[in-house]
């Protein structure tokens, strides 16, 4: 999947999300699965609000984490992917 | 009503207590009630139910598709009726006379199918506990008692929990296949229920809740620690979901699921156990929690 630096994902609003310690576990819409996202992984869901671009989103980590733009740039896209396919992310545009 | 009350059993009845909540079952052919004894090995508890059940096994011509799930295959009928795999299983229930009706498919007390009937009544206990007002749920696992403590181990299919209840059996083992936690307030209790699985020298009892062990089949026997993140959302898959007959799962099950998962995670000691085939891990569990074997 291409995922362009512009694009804008938002949480989608119909997976249940339970807080546990600096993690989060998050329900598929469809109520049979969970994903589990420790703290990068939960601040990175945090921040994709509608509004923020990805290229927004990596601004956002590398000044929370101390991490190489470039590798967190990779793994920003193949983590994103992976939530989109899970439908526990939309795509705004 | 309380299940510390006694009322006389009908000639066609059979009644089940799980952990206090109480499900009175009236089988037609009445013949059945005795059935179900024999199945569970249990007598019929003699306290007062908490809700009803007339239960009619149905002659059928045709072989009906068995599903895995009597949740996920059900749907609800006008009228607060219910249907689950397609007529397999029909009924009505009434929350507010507490009082139910199921209709099932004789092909269901055909020797191991039924464990597939055995489902309705976790659904009952659902409805059951709502009017018994207590906080208790039940969980896919198997549980041992060894000096007054009890031990809760849980994993998905094949993780090991029929073989642990094997390799216990010089223990007091509960059960293999589904047991009742209960919070009394003052900590979890762990109560066996007459649910089988493939362990069959279960024993009634309940104890205080010590440890609660997630699976993992390993080389070596040890107990790791569990972090909440990985062990709560696995908890929740072995729920039973919090469904009751006139119900089905919404959008809300599965965070209650996710929230009794918590409740048992936080208010219990948890931890990983990786073991072999062997009764060698009873000797790290007996380490971690001070037990005389």
């Amino acid at each position: 999947m291409l995922i362009a630096m512009t694009s804008i994902f938002a949480r989608n609003e119909d997976c249940p999300v339970r807080e546990i310690g600096d993690g989060l576990v998050i329900m598929a819409p469809a109520g049979d699965v969970t994903h589990s996202l420790e703290n990068l992984g939960a601040f990175i869901w945090k921040t994709l609000d509608g509004k923020t671009s990805l290229d927004g989103v990596l601004d956002a980590v590398t000044t929370e984490y101390d991490v190489e733009r470039s590798v967190a740039e990779t793994d920003l896209k193949h983590f994103v992917g992976e939530l989109l396919s899970g439908n526990i992310i939309v795509q705004v545009s | 009503m309380t299940s510390n009350e006694t009322l006389e059993l009908a000639p066609n009845e059979y009644r089940m207590d799980l952990g206090g909540t109480v499900i009175a079952v009236h089988c037609e052919p009445a013949e059945f009630a005795i059935g179900l004894g024999n199945w569970f090995s249990r007598p019929s508890s003699l306290a007062a139910p908490h809700i009803r059940l007339d239960l009619e096994l149905i002659p059928h011509a045709d072989v009906p598709h068995l599903p895995n799930s009597l949740v996920t295959t059900k749907t609800l009928l006008a009228g607060g009726r219910f249907d689950i795999a397609d007529g397999l299983i029909t009924g009505h229930y009434d929350p507010v006379a507490a009082r139910g009706s199921i209709q099932a498919k004789g092909t269901l007390v055909r020797g191991a199918l039924m464990r597939i009937l055995e489902q309705i009544f976790y659904q009952a206990f659902w409805s059951a506990r709502r009017v018994a007002g207590q906080d208790a749920f039940l969980i896919h696992s198997s549980a041992v008692i060894v000096d007054s403590q009890g031990f809760l181990f849980v994993g998905p299919s094949e993780a090991g929990k029929s073989t642990v209840a094997a390799l216990s059996a010089q223990h007091h083992v509960l059960g293999d296949e589904m047991n009742l936690v209960r919070d009394t307030g003052s900590g979890l209790e762990l109560v066996g229920t007459l649910f089988n699985g493939l362990f069959k020298a279960k024993r009634p009892g309940a104890a205080p809740l010590s440890g609660v062990f997630l699976l993992k089949q390993e080389p070596h026997h040890a107990l790791t620690e569990a972090p909440l993140l990985e062990a709560i959302p696995a908890l929740a898959a072995e729920m039973v979901p919090p469904v009751g007959l006139g119900e089905v799962p919404t959008k809300e099950t599965l965070p209650q699921m996710m929230t009794l998962a918590e409740t048992l995670a936080t208010k219990s000691r948890l931890k990983f156990l990786e073991f072999l085939p062997d009764d060698g891990f009873w000797q790290v569990i007996a380490a971690e929690f001070g037990l005389e074997l």
